[in-house]
């Protein structure tokens, strides 16, 4: 009897830790998208000036981008990890 | 989005004072703290229950995936707030991902003055502060107010030095 509930337990973890780092990267694919079309828009406006700053501020939001990504990949790289062991 | 007129300029355009990034990142950081002390109670807690160790584990790491995205989130919407001023227009573009995308435009024509105010220490010290625009009838309550702008009494000056060309 106490064997199957932890094994009930266990595997209701394993689904909600699963659920909860594909969720974890879901928010992110989708964060970037809306950040990418706003950041678009943004850079249309300064293109139409002929501002001489688009190029920056493309630079930045990748550097912003790629810092996000790297930083949740490592968030859900350590909590796997942890989850592992 | 914007469709300029054949002889509108671009004077300047910025985005607005990094110190819009400080009080998040300051609450990332503790909530951060939080985060490590939570995992060595649940790490705690696994050795009198494993059950138990188990749940506060997976709430912890709840928590910090959600603070983690609030974090992210704030600072990619925050950058987004940019300021542009043409020959024609003052631009203010703020948005809050997912939630709003504001644009508030102001055409030259329509400022009777504009006012800057650097309030406090910090802001005297790392030179930010508000921009507010008189176009008439409306009160500093309620006029277009830009926070967070660097240098604030040099862009008065810049913008008041248009309206001065525009008007001669």
């Amino acid at each position: 009897m106490n064997a199957s509930v932890s094994a009930v337990a266990t595997t209701s973890f394993t689904i909600s830790f699963i659920i909860l780092q594909l969720v974890s990267l879901l928010f992110m694919i989708a964060l970037l998208l809306q950040f990418a079309l706003i950041h678009g828009r943004r850079i249309e406006v300064l293109q139409s000036l002929q501002s001489h700053k688009v190029a920056y501020r493309c630079f930045e939001s990748r550097i912003l981008g790629i810092v996000y990504v790297i930083f949740t990949l490592i968030i859900t790289a350590f909590s796997t990890f942890i989850f592992l062991h | 989005m914007s469709i300029t007129s054949p002889n509108e300029r671009l004077i300047d355009s910025f985005g607005t004072h990094w110190m819009k990034y400080v009080t998040p990142t300051f609450v990332y950081v503790l909530l951060m703290l939080i985060i490590v002390l939570l995992f060595v109670f649940s790490q705690f807690l696994t050795g009198y229950s494993h059950a138990s160790g188990a749940v506060a584990y997976f709430f912890t790491f709840a928590l910090l995936v959600g603070i983690h995205h609030w974090y992210f989130h704030r600072i990619l919407s925050e950058y987004m707030m940019d300021i542009v001023v043409t020959t024609k227009r003052f631009m203010f573009l703020r948005c809050n991902l997912f939630l709003s995308d504001d644009t508030h435009e102001i055409s030259l024509d329509r400022i009777l003055a504009v006012e800057a105010k650097k309030r406090g220490i910090i802001q005297n010290i790392l030179g930010y502060g508000t921009l507010w625009f008189d176009t008439g009838g409306t009160s500093t309550d309620k006029g277009p107010i830009i926070p967070l702008v660097p240098h604030p009494h040099r862009r008065v000056r810049e913008i008041m030095s248009l309206l001065r060309t525009q008007g001669s």
